[in-house]
């Protein structure tokens, strides 16, 4: 394999054993073990954005929403959730990921508190959340829980979504030149 | 020899590398341009970048704790 030579000048900054970057290769292999290990673990693929779901309805509700009657909920048995989130384990695998991150982060001593450089560069960012939020209503599941979860398990959704995804992200670099 | 500066500090990826694809454009050979950003993803991106095209990767320091700069010398 050719060398890269951005990894050998990486390699020799001095720094604490996170510091180390991993090869694309490894972080595909720890990815992958890991999210069987979830799938074997938990008996389900593992999810990020149902639980965004199930706190937002709650939160509706609490605001005094009437959205226990939508199909959503209702036909997919999800009520329960809808009275507390807390019942759902991606309630707690995403507040892991989330704990795992700043963990992570502080390891390696590169933790800071980082403000968006541009305000509308936010918004965008913000708008681009809601749709990949609506999105992943739409396809049942991320590129978690629909793409990394549904190839894991052999599943052809997986691939059809990345399908769809590949799409998207093509879209998304045509786009990005031409507003930044 | 001219050395120029990028400041993408608070940009997030994947607008640093744009930023360095769209400087490195108006470098001529043998120009120098330092880089600091505080996006730990943007290092790795520019430093894959600029060896893929070819560009020395002279100095690559963590200034602050979770803030970089990178300096480049274009070759070509």
């Amino acid at each position: 394999m050719e060398r890269n030579p951005a990894q050998d000048t990486v390699k020799k900054i001095s720094c604490p054993w996170s510091k180390r970057y991993w090869s694309y290769q490894a972080g595909a292999l720890a990815l992958g073990g890991l999210s069987l290990a979830y799938l074997l673990l938990a008996r389900r693929p593992w999810g990020i954005t149902s639980a965004w779901a199930y706190w937002t309805g709650w939160l509706a509700q609490v605001l005094g929403g009437e959205v226990s009657s939508w199909p959503y909920w209702r036909d997919m048995g999800l009520t329960v959730y809808l009275a507390s989130p807390w019942l759902y384990h991606g309630t707690w695998s995403n507040l892991g990921l989330i704990l795992g991150a700043l963990l992570s982060s502080l390891l390696a001593r590169e933790g800071r508190w980082r403000l968006p450089r541009r305000w509308p560069v936010a918004l965008v960012g913000l708008a681009g959340g809601l749709l990949m939020g609506y999105g992943a209503r739409l396809a049942m599941g991320c590129n978690i829980g629909a793409l990394l979860g549904g190839i894991g398990a052999f599943s052809p959704h997986g691939w059809l979504f990345a399908a769809g995804l590949l799409a998207g992200a093509a879209l998304g670099a045509w786009l990005l030149p031409r507003l930044f | 020899m001219v050395r120029y500066t990028l400041d993408a500090i608070g940009e997030i990826c994947p607008v640093p590398l744009l930023l360095v694809h769209r400087k490195m454009a108006e470098l001529l050979p043998g120009d120098e341009l330092l880089v600091t950003t505080d996006f730990s993803r943007a290092v790795r991106n520019i430093l894959d970048w600029a060896a893929r095209e070819g560009h020395d990767i002279l100095i690559v320091d963590e200034v602050e704790p979770g803030l970089w700069s990178v300096t480049l010398r274009k070759i070509r």
